[in-house]
């Protein structure tokens, strides 16, 4: 399970995201799948949760889903703005 | 920080028809280019320096010469000097007016994207205590240490926006796209 790092402030211009981790300095601009992926995160969730969204909304293999948004998921992970929770996912 | 001069209210015109044009129109109610919002200077020809710093305006030094931004001459989004003005003012043309003028952006937009810009730099300016001027939202954008996060959140917030839509080039764009999303090309 995943969720938002308490050291990402956010805010939004119309549908895009723009990120700012606190203690590093760095701002990160999102736009489209990634910035609904962000927005899936207001809660804590599963890749498998943000996937069965996904797959309904747009037309996109399941497979293809989880390994994109896994992909994205860990570079999140990596910049520190977002969390895993447990091994759960 | 200094504390300047409280900026004019935005309140957009609502009819077009004592303008010449829809690109007038846009100018005269945005003034973004002259306000010091956009840009931090503009570029003087070798001759006019000394014309333009006899009309009051300050001249910064570098190649090409430049006069400093936000401009002493607009008065309520509008030249005041305006057949005297640099030559670089004549020319220029921000992005939004471009998509305008191409036909890619109608009228109404255009000036939903001039009030969604003032609003941007309400909430910059509101974040810094209400006293921030252009130079000290840009510093915040930019990382400045005396920026609280938040307010250098929505400091970068304005400057991605003006980047979007107003700044023409990356030549003049405050940030290179940093986008975290695997499908991005990356910016060497």
């Amino acid at each position: 399970m995943y969720q938002r790092s308490p050291q990402a402030l956010f805010s939004t211009i119309g549908s895009d995201v723009v990120a700012l981790h606190v203690e590093r300095g760095q701002a990160y601009g999102m736009q489209d799948v990634t910035a609904t992926v962000w927005t899936m995160l207001e809660e804590p969730t599963t890749l498998e949760a943000m996937c069965d969204r996904l797959t309904g909304e747009y037309d996109v293999e399941r497979d293809q889903c989880e390994r994109e948004v896994g992909e994205l998921i860990a570079l999140f992970v990596a910049e520190g703005l977002v969390s895993r929770l447990d091994s759960s996912d | 920080m200094s504390i300047e001069t409280p900026r004019p209210s935005r309140v957009l015109p609502t009819e077009s028809n004592d303008f010449a044009n829809e690109a007038t129109l846009l100018c005269v109610s945005c003034g973004l280019c002259c306000d010091g919002t956009l840009h931090s200077s503009g570029n003087l020809k070798p001759g006019e320096v000394e014309k333009i710093r006899a009309e009051g305006m300050t001249i910064v030094d570098g190649d090409p010469m430049r006069f400093a931004l936000p401009c002493p001459k607009l008065k309520d989004r509008r030249c005041s000097i305006f057949d005297r003005r640099p030559s670089v003012c004549g020319k220029y043309s921000c992005k939004l007016r471009n998509d305008l003028v191409d036909g890619l952006v109608p009228l109404d937009d255009a000036m939903e994207r001039v009030r969604e810009a003032f609003a941007l730099i309400d909430k910059a300016s509101r974040r810094a205590g209400g006293r921030a001027s252009t130079s000290d939202i840009r510093a915040a954008a930019l990382g400045a240490p005396d920026a609280e996060a938040a307010e250098r959140l929505s400091a970068i917030v304005l400057e991605l926006f003006l980047d979007r839509h107003f700044r023409i080039s990356d030549e003049y764009q405050m940030f290179v796209s940093s986008v975290v999303d695997p499908k991005a090309d990356s910016k060497e």
